[in-house]
């Protein structure tokens, strides 16, 4: 006999979705079923953090209040930004970029204790809009390049200024309010379109 | 009292480590992530890489297909497929096209895989400098500094002994121009579908405790000299005796009756469809006539 309680399975498919977007960097997925309950996050930040963080690993959170009940929740500590497994940015942030440069980029042997950044945008999407800034991708994952557009460039630039040599480096997990989630590995080359904003 | 096993058998806690370990091995195609390997109900040895990548990714809405040296009926196959459904209730299939997710010990399916599929190989031994240096300190420390003289060592060796680079299987491969990274003993005939291949791979060692990958799009390059250029194995000449097929992946027999070489496609999925494809074609030619 199986359990089958629903909120495992949406997690499931919110990691599958996730991980498609892992396995194809730049491409806009959607996150469905977005529970209300946030941590005092927007409800797809929240939903990342659950999928990822529990008390096998570490975290920082830009948000102090957002911090305490993530600690709560899912019994992970909470570490300085540059140890933390997963680091999570808000939209209300002030210093979003300077978190991004902070970032742990891991060590030549364990490049896997780069970071994960969850990032909250105010808009991504696959088709260009006004206000938008659009960004091509390459690399692992692409056939050729992919495109998409966000209205914030502070993870980008921050990506520049860390300058990381790869195998070093973190994933920018890009999600706005209404589940659209980007994902830029650290074997990815990301540059702002030509014509963009 | 009936006792009720979580979705996909393990807790969400596993779950999370796998799921972790999976998105840093797309991250970094062909890198080795270490993880806390759980105790499964079969051997290590017997597929708990491969299987635990699968329950930590199955859905619902999955169609599962399991292979073991391109067999869907072998021991291995049959009883992985048992523990997964009896966990999941997902749909099992033995048609490559219909499955979501593929799991497979020694063999990439003959059918071209697509992008909306995952491949998961079953791994004994993830690490490719192993029969270079033993210690795992060490190679970890081989693999950050990019040095593969093992690697290259072990193909010299082989032109040494055997006067060809090529190994039987489990062909050393340089991913996205970085890691060299061991593709599980597919045959070399195999080794070339991963590279820019539309689907995603993951590869899962439980004994040794890793997880890799390779994502879509991704050169995977097998390491080779170049006057001693990566060869496949050769079936020129040949064809399946059931189906016909030339140009996949055979198996030799010697049939005991008349001592004769046959051969017979390994996939057997594969021929089992083509053969069905040729009677409803010949059945059809019939009732037209």
């Amino acid at each position: 006999m199986i359990s089958n309680d629903a909120a495992i399975h949406r997690m499931q498919r919110a990691f599958r979705t996730a991980m498609d977007a892992f396995a194809h960097p730049g491409k806009v997925v959607r996150l469905a079923d977005v529970p209300a309950d946030s941590l005092g996050l927007c409800p797809p930040l929240a939903v990342l953090t659950r999928m990822f963080v529990d008390q096998a690993v570490t975290f920082f959170c830009d948000d102090e209040g957002a911090s305490s009940r993530i600690a709560a929740e899912t019994k992970a500590k909470s570490a300085p930004l540059g140890e933390a497994l997963f680091v999570a940015v808000p939209a209300c942030s002030s210093r979003a970029q300077a978190v991004v440069e902070g970032a742990c980029a891991g060590t030549p042997a364990s490049p896997e204790k780069g970071a994960t950044v969850f990032f909250e945008c105010g808009r991504i999407s696959s088709v260009e809009e006004a206000g938008l800034i659009g960004f091509d991708v390459e690399g692992p994952g692409v056939r050729d390049t992919q495109r998409f557009w966000a209205d914030s460039d502070a993870w980008q630039r921050a990506r520049i200024r860390r300058g990381d040599e790869y195998p070093l480096g973190i994933e920018i997990m890009l999600v706005d309010a209404d589940g659209y989630l980007a994902v830029l590995p650290r074997s990815c080359r990301v540059t702002r379109a030509e014509g963009g904003r | 009292m009936q006792r009720l096993y979580n979705f996909a058998f393990f807790d969400e806690a596993s779950k999370r480590e796998i799921r972790r370990a999976i998105v840093k091995g797309i991250s970094i195609p062909g890198y080795q992530v270490p993880f806390a390997s759980r105790e499964m109900p079969i051997g290590r040895g017997w597929g708990t890489g491969g299987l635990q990548v699968t329950l930590a990714i199955i859905g619902s809405d999955d169609v599962l297909k399991v292979i073991d040296q391109g067999c869907d009926e072998s021991v291995n196959a049959v009883n992985i497929k048992k523990l997964v459904s009896a966990t999941t209730d997902v749909e099992v299939t033995d048609d490559t096209a219909r499955a979501t997710l593929i799991q497979s010990r020694h063999r990439i399916p003959e059918e071209p895989l697509r992008d909306d599929q995952i491949l998961v190989l079953q791994v004994p031994t993830p690490e490719p400098l192993r029969d270079f240096e033993p210690s795992e300190a060490k190679t970890r420390m081989l693999h950050a500094e990019a040095d593969y003289t093992g690697a290259w060592l072990g193909l010299f060796d082989r032109i040494v002994r055997f006067g060809d680079a090529s190994a039987g299987a489990d062909h050393p491969c340089l991913v996205n121009g970085r890691y060299v990274m061991a593709p599980s003993p597919i045959p070399r005939f195999d080794t070339m579908k991963l590279d820019r291949a539309e689907h995603l791979t993951l590869f899962g060692a439980g004994r040794e405790k890793k997880i890799y990958a390779v994502p879509p799009h991704t050169r995977v390059a097998p390491l080779d000299f170049c006057d001693r250029p990566f060869r496949t194995e050769s079936f020129e000449g040949l064809s399946c005796r059931l189906c016909g097929a030339t140009g996949v992946y055979l198996d030799e027999f010697v049939d005991e009756r008349s001592g004769e070489t046959v051969h017979q496609c390994n996939d057997t999925a594969f021929c089992a469809k083509r053969r069905a494809a040729c009677a409803a074609a010949c059945a059809g030619e019939k009732e037209n006539e």
